[in-house]
């Protein structure tokens, strides 16, 4: 476009343009950083196996699946829509390859890729129900939830599937300095994602879906499609996330109690992490920081002495108090 | 037959509309928004769309830049019918960027971002090249002459004006032949106005056809060649600029003076 005229008054420079540590610190996941020293320090002052290899790899293990599946659930969030049916999508990943393993002789590899593409069909329906139909993601998949749930119980009878071939063990029982196959994966995936959302046309995409839907759409953006990818996506990583949590069990059953309650854990990291329920803002970084910090509470509290049973009531009140501080910085941003 | 329906079109090799409707409907509810309106634009000409509030003039725009479909009627591109399901159609197939009433900028994303939303400049067709980005927004809002902190700032912390220009500054980004503007200086100064008439007057020197709407009288007669008038979904007259007064025009909007297409569509 070449215009007429003289170049015009150039632009003030009000404000300097982000930096790189400016971008990575500045919001969140700078808080949530100091948060996690702090709490670390205090659980290490009241018992210091906290920071004992062992305690950490331990904690570090049990986050990666909760963190796992935030890496979906971020970018589904920031495309504005959200994911209950997780902690179900795990049970039934597990149960569902441990039934094709044992009773149906099928070999490990293709039960894998079956419960995954299983996975993925909850989530397309997910997807599916919510941008096709119209109905709200959290009563979809507060939906989905009971139904595979419901699926996963009545699969079994309510009882592990076990005993399965040694071999669905092997990469569970990996401990790579100290930490586990699950958690290198969730390292690398948390780069992928950040790179993703921030470099990206994907995370471009992503971030106007979830700003505003009309202004990605007029930009040629179809936001159902991105909308079913993320939905897509979440409940493959959640399946993942179930068999690899088989894989890690003593035993290795196929229990369908797997992934329970997990979904609040997960919802609960990526709102600490800065991600907001009003979609168009997160980050992969912050997200893992805020998986972390849950996991660090949940097992701090133990270490630390305190009763295990306040370990829920602490996940809620988390959860809420992160809800209150994305109300409220949306809150300031509008006035 | 469309066409004999305006007096003249502005350049006699100009006979067959570059874009045109015919018949258009639209019902929101029980609101006819539109009511078997038709509607032309010749190639290189600058045509205002005025009447008062609720006439219908962004519904006119939304459709035929795919924001809604029609409920009747035809569009036509350079003669030949086509089917605009949405924004991408109608940037594909005629050609049509458009800065909208509400503007549609995401608000937590900044200024370059918004200006190159899904046409960002990439490196292997999957990186996206902000310096290039940055470098391409930077010089389309220094055109504009609008006065912005940075074009990294995020567009929502943006005061109404600049936000403006961003929207305007992305439909000449993406822009081909055909700029449809749904009140594109309501919100400006009285110097971004004039550039905005001056940028308008840019894009007719370069061949371009541009749709404006706005509610200002002089701003209209500054820049446009043609006036087409809507009145509660219907189009109640057309005149070049050359052969009416704002009297006339004032008249036709209220309904003091009957359109003088009314019953004959
Ligand atoms: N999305 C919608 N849903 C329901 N009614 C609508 C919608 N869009 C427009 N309308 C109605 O259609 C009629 C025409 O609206 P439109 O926005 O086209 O008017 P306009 O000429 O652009 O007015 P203004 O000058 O105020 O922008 C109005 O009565 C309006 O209430
Ligand atoms: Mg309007």
């Amino acid at each position: 476009m070449k215009l007429a005229g003289n170049p015009g008054t150039p632009l003030t420079t009000g404000r300097p343009p982000a930096s790189l540590l400016r971008t990575l610190f500045e919001q969140q996941e700078t808080a949530i950083l100091v948060a996690l020293f702090v709490l670390t320090a205090l659980f290490y002052w009241r018992n210091d196996a906290m920071l004992e290899p062992a305690t950490v790899g331990s904690i570090l293990r049990t986050m990666a699946f909760p963190a796992l599946i935030a890496m979906g659930m971020v970018q589904l969030m920031i495309a504005g829509e959200i994911d209950l049916s997780t902690g179900a999508v795990m049970s039934l990943g597990a149960v569902f390859a441990a039934k094709l393993i044992r009773d149906a002789g099928v070999p490990i590899p293709l039960a894998v890729v079956a419960s995954l593409a299983a996975s993925l069909l909850v989530g397309l329906c997910n997807g599916l129900l919510t941008v096709k139909i119209g109905i709200p993601a959290i009563i979809t998949t507060i939906g989905t939830m009971f139904v595979v749930r419901g699926l996963s119980y009545s699969f079994t009878q309510g009882l592990p599937i076990y005993p399965l071939p040694p071999e669905v063990g092997v990469v569970g029982s990996w401990r790579p300095f100290g930490t586990s196959f699950t958690f290198l994966l969730v390292v690398f995936l948390l780069v992928v994602v950040q790179i993703l959302l921030n470099q990206t046309r994907w995370g471009a995409m992503l971030f106007a879906t979830g700003g505003n839907k009309l202004a990605a759409q007029v930009c040629g953006i179809n936001t159902d499609r991105v909308k079913i990818i993320c939905f897509m996506s979440t409940s493959l990583l959640a399946g993942l996330a179930g068999m690899l949590t088989m894989s890690q069990l003593p035993l290795t059953p196929g229990d369908p109690v797997i992934g329970r309650n997990l979904e609040l854990d997960i919802l609960a990291g990526v709102v600490i992490g800065g991600v907001s329920f009003y979609g168009g803002r997160g980050s992969a970084v912050g997200t893992f920081f805020g998986v972390l910090f849950i996991q660090l509470v949940q097992s701090g509290l133990v270490i630390a002495g305190f009763d295990a049973y306040l370990q829920t009531p602490v996940l809620g009140f988390l959860l809420v108090a992160a809800a209150v501080l994305d109300v409220l910085r949306n809150r300031r941003k509008e006035s | 037959m469309a066409t004999t329906i305006t007096p003249t079109a502005p350049q006699p090799a100009a006979v067959q509309p570059i874009l045109e409707a015919r018949g258009l409907c639209k019902a929101f509810g029980h609101v006819q928004a539109l009511n078997n309106v038709n509607f032309e634009l010749y190639r290189g000409e600058v045509v205002a769309l005025i009447g008062d509030n609720g006439a219908g003039k962004s519904t006119l725009v939304k459709i035929l830049s795919g924001i809604y479909r029609k409920d009747a009627g035809q569009i036509l591109v350079d003669g030949r019918p086509v089917d605009i399901h949405g924004p991408k159609d109608a940037e594909r197939l005629a050609g049509i960027s458009t800065v909208y009433q509400d503007l549609a900028l995401v608000d937590v994303r900044d200024v370059g971002s918004n200006i190159y939303l899904h046409m960002e400049p990439t490196r292997f067709g999957f990186w996206i090249d902000f310096k290039k980005l940055y470098a391409d927004a930077e010089r389309i809002i220094r055109t504009l002459r609008i006065d912005m902190p940075s074009v990294r700032v995020n567009v929502g912390e943006l005061s109404g004006g600049q936000r403006q220009g961003v929207a305007i500054a992305r439909a000449l980004a993406r822009g081909r032949h055909i700029f449809m503007l749904d009140e594109p200086t309501a919100a400006l100064g009285v110097e971004q106005q004039h550039t905005v008439n001056e940028l308008i007057a840019n894009l007719k020197a370069e061949g371009k056809t541009v749709l404006v709407i706005s509610h200002n009288l002089e701003h209209v007669f500054a820049v446009a060649d043609r006036l087409i008038v809507l009145r509660r979904g219907r189009r109640v007259g057309t005149r070049l600029k050359t052969n009416t007064t704002r009297e006339e025009i004032v008249g036709l909007i209220t309904a003091a003076i009957q359109g003088d297409e009314e019953g004959n569509t």
